[in-house]
C-alpha cells in the first residue's frame, strides 16, 4: 500500500479518535515542549557564558570585591571606608596595573521612551577605560568627554540591542540627541557602540560613573538613617600590565589598598581562573538533569502510545481481518499500524514545538535579562526527531500484534 | 478448463492432545465460469473449505491449485497477492468498515493491489454502477440498508475484478425479500463471466446453483451439477 494513504488512514483514525488521541499525544507534547525549551535556556546560558569571558577580555583582568574581613580584623573593621573612588586613584598608580575602570551597576534601572521600555541589571555607570577595558568601541556618535564626567552630564552610550527595543529600527543618526528617561530622569542620547552580535554586549548601556554616582548612589541611608554622603564604588575592574607578573600586581595593589582601607583587608581580587571553572560544569548539569527529565517524560509518552494501540488494534481485529481477506500484506498491516502511531507522535511532536515556544517566551519573562533562552535549530531538530523516534519505536510492538493475527480469526471476532 | 482443483485435501486442527479433522481428504474442480453452491450443516467443514479456497488459510496436507498457481506452495505475501486480485470475498455480516464511506470500502482492494489514483476511481465508479449504488459513494455504511450493505460487499469483491467470487452465506442478515436480489445480483455476476462460490447451509439457497456440492463431517458426501448428465463427482 502507498504510505501516503498509510498516512492519511492515520490522520483519519487519530480524528475518530479526537480526545483518546489527545490525551495519547499530551505527553509527547510537554515531553517535546520540555526538551526544547530545556535546549533553549541552556543554550542561552552557554552564550551568556561565553559572552561573559568574551567580555571579561584577557585573562589579565582582576576585579576587586568585598570580602570578610579576618577574623583578628572584626574589632577594626569600622575603620575601612570601604571601596571608595580614592581606591580608584590609588590604583592608577600602581606600576604594574595598566588601566582602571570604576562601574556603577543598577540592579533596578528601567530606560523609557515613548512608552517603551528597557529594563535591565546592565545599565551602568563608567568612564572612559570602561571602553578599553571591556573592549567596546562605538559605532556612531561618541562616548563621554571628561568635562562631561566631570560635570555629571546626562549623557548615555547605548548597545545596538537596546537601541532596538527603545526606537525600533531608525538609523543611529536619526537617534543622536534623542531624549530617553532613565529611572525618571531624563538623558541624552550621544553614541551608540557598534553591532557585536552578542546577546549580551549588545545589551548595555552606559552614563558617566560620576553621573551614575550622584543620581542613585549618592544618599547612605541605613535603617532610615542618613549616613552622610556615600562615596562607595560597587565594582573596580582592573588591567594588569601582563599575564606573567600578576601575583606581583595583586600583591601591589593589595599594598596599596591597605594604605586607602586604613589595613583593614575587607577586600579580595578576583581573577577570571576562579571565576568561571564551575560555570561550564554547571550548565552541563543543568543540560544532564533537564535531558532525563524531558527524556523519562517522552518514554512515558511513548509507553502511552503502544498502550493505546495495543488497545485500539484489539478494538478494530475484525477490520484488520477485512483487509487481509482484501490482499493486505502482513506489512501492509504492520505498515499501517507503524504510521498511525508515527502520525500521532508527529502530530504531538509538532504541538510540542509549539508550546516550547510558548513555554520558552514565559521562560524568558520570567528571566527578565539574566539568562535569555536562545531556540537554535539543532535543539528543535533533536527534540522533534527524538519524538518522532519514541513514535516510531512506540508503535513497533503493537504493529507486530497486527500483523500476526490470523485473518480468519480476526474475521470471526466480534 | 479447472479454476480452482483440490486434490485430497485435509485441514486438521489440533486442540491441546485432540485433533479436530475439520476437512478429511477433499478433492475437487471448479470450472471458470461455474456456479456452485457448498452446502452442509455447521461444523461439517464448509467454512473451513472456504477459508482454504479464499486463501486465508492453508491445508495441512494435499494441494490446492487457483488458476495454475499452486496456492498450497505459496508464500504469505503469494496467499495475500492471490486473494487480492484473483478472489473477491462476500460476508454474512457484510465486513465493511465502518470508519470509510462506501467509495473508499469499494476501494480497498484496489489499494492493497498497488492501482493508480484514477484508475480506482473508475473501476470503483464501474462497480458501484454494477450493484445499483453509484449515487450512495459518499455516503457510510451505517446510512445505507442491510441489502444495499450487501451489495456494496459485492461492489467491493468485484472491483479487482477476480475470477473468483467467494460468499459466505450472503443473504444470511437479510430478509428474505432482499435475499432474493441479492441472489439476483449474484446470478448477474456469474453471468458477466465471474465464477461463484456461495457456501450456505439452507438448502433452498443452494437449489439457486447448477451445482451443489454438499459437505459433511468433513468429506464431500453429494456433487450433483444439474446441467450435466451425470453427476460431476462421478468423473474424478
Amino acid at each position: 500500500m502507498n504510505p501516503l494513504l498509510g498516512i492519511l488512514e492515520g490522520f483519519r483514525e487519530i480524528w475518530s479518535h479526537k480526545f483518546r488521541s489527545l490525551l495519547t499525544g499530551l505527553g509527547v507534547v510537554l515531553g517535546v515542549a520540555s526538551l526544547m525549551s530545556m535546549f533553549a535556556i541552556t543554550n542561552g546560558q552557554a552564550i551568556q557564558f561565553r559572552e561573559s569571558l568574551e567580555m571579561w577580555g584577557g585573562a589579565n583582568r582582576v576585579s576587586l570585591e568585598d570580602r570578610p574581613v579576618p577574623e583578628e580584623q572584626e574589632s577594626i573593621k569600622d575603620l575601612s571606608p570601604g571601596r571608595t573612588y580614592a581606591d580608584v586613584v590609588a590604583l592608577k598608580r600602581v606600576p604594574l596595573v595598566d588601566l582602571v575602570s570604576p562601574q556603577h551597576r543598577l540592579n533596578n534601572g528601567v530606560v523609557e521612551r515613548e512608552g517603551r521600555f528597557y529594563r535591565s541589571h546592565w545599565i551602568r555607570g563608567v568612564d572612559e577605560a570602561f571602553l578599553e577595558i571591556e573592549n567596546h568601541q562605538v559605532g556612531s556618535g561618541r562616548f563621554f568627554t571628561d568635562v562631561e564626567l566631570r560635570n555629571r552630564s546626562r549623557v548615555m552610550v547605548m548597545g545596538q540591542k537596546t537601541k532596538r527595543t527603545l526606537f525600533g529600527n531608525r538609523p543611529d543618526q536619526e537617534l543622536l540627541g534623542e531624549q530617553v528617561l532613565f529611572n525618571g530622569v531624563k538623558f541624552s542620547v550621544i553614541g551608540f557602540f557598534e553591532e557585536y552580535d552578542h546577546q549580551y554586549k549588545d545589551r548595555v548601556v552606559v552614563v558617566p560613573f560620576s553621573t551614575m554616582q550622584e543620581l542613585f548612589f549618592a544618599a547612605n541611608v541605613v535603617n532610615g538613617k542618613d549616613l552622610g554622603p556615600n562615596r562607595k564604588v560597587e565594582r573596580i575592574v582592573v588591567r594588569v600590565r601582563d599575564m606573567e607578573v600578576m601575583d606581583e600586581a595583586i600583591e601591589q595593589m593589595r599594598n596599596v589598598l591597605l594604605q586607602t582601607h586604613n589595613g583593614v583587608e575587607d577586600f579580595a581580587f578576583r581573577t577570571r581562573e576562579n571565576m568561571f571553572e564551575n560555570i561550564e560544569q554547571s550548565v552541563l548539569g543543568v543540560r544532564l538533569s533537564g535531558f532525563i527529565v524531558s527524556g523519562v517524560t517522552l518514554i512515558a509518552a511513548g509507553v502511552g502510545i503502544t498502550n493505546i494501540m495495543m488497545a485500539s488494534i484489539k478494538e478494530r481485529t475484525r477490520e484488520i481481518g477485512v483487509r487481509r481477506a482484501l490482499g493486505a500484506r502482513k506489512a501492509d498491516v504492520f505498515v499501517q499500524i507503524c504510521l498511525e502511531a508515527l502520525v500521532l507522535a508527529v502530530l504531538g511532536g509538532v504541538l510540542g514545538l509549539g508550546a516550547g515556544y510558548a513555554l520558552i517566551e514565559v521562560v524568558a519573562q520570567l528571566l527578565d535579562e539574566t539568562t535569555i533562552p536562545v531556540i537554535d535549530f539543532w535543539g528543535v531538530l533533536f527534540s522533534f526527531v527524538t519524538a518522532v523516534v519514541i513514535g516510531f519505536l512506540a508503535g513497533i510492538a503493537p504493529a507486530i500484534q497486527a500483523s500476526k493475527m490470523n485473518p480468519i480469526e480476526a474475521l470471526r471476532f466480534e | 478448463m479447472a479454476l480452482i482443483e483440490v486434490r485430497d485435501v485435509q485441514r486438521i486442527y489440533r486442540m491441546g492432545d485432540n485433533e479436530v479433522r475439520a476437512l478429511d481428504g477433499v478433492s475437487l474442480d471448479i470450472d471458470k465460469g461455474e456456479y456452485v453452491s457448498i452446502i452442509g450443516p455447521s461444523g461439517s467443514g464448509k467454512s473451513t473449505l472456504m477459508h482454504l479456497l479464499g486463501c486465508l488459510d492453508v491445508p495441512t496436507s494435499g494441494e490446492i491449485k487457483i488458476d495454475d498457481v499452486t496456492v498450497t506452495e505459496s508464500s504469505g505475501g503469494k496467499l495475500s497477492k492471490i486473494r487480492g486480485q484473483k478472489i473477491g470475498f462476500v460476508f454474512q455480516s457484510f465486513n465493511l468498515l465502518p470508519k470509510l464511506n462506501i467509495f473508499e470500502n469499494v476501494e480497498l482492494p484496489l489499494v492493497y493491489s498497488g492501482i493508480s489514483r484514477k484508475q480506482r476511481r473508475d473501476r470503483v465508479e464501474e462497480a458501484l454502477e454494477a450493484v445499483g449504488l453509484a449515487d450512495r459513494a459518499g455516503h457510510k455504511s451505517n446510512e445505507l440498508s442491510g441489502g444495499q450493505n450487501q451489495r456494496v460487499a459485492i461492489a467491493r469483491a468485484l472491483v479487482n475484478k477476480p475470477q473468483l467470487i467467494l460468499a459466505d452465506e450472503p443473504t444470511g442478515a437479510l430478509d428474505s425479500q432482499t435475499g432474493e436480489r441479492i441472489l439476483e445480483l449474484f446470478r448477474e455476476v456469474n453471468a458477466s463471466g465471474h465464477t461463484v462460490v456461495l457456501v450456505t447451509h439452507d438448502p433452498e439457497i443452494a437449489e439457486e446453483t447448477p451445482r451443489k456440492i454438499m459437505i459433511k463431517d468433513g468429506k464431500i458426501v453429494q456433487d450433483v451439477d444439474r446441467n450435466k448428465a451425470t453427476p460431476a463427482g462421478d468423473s474424478i
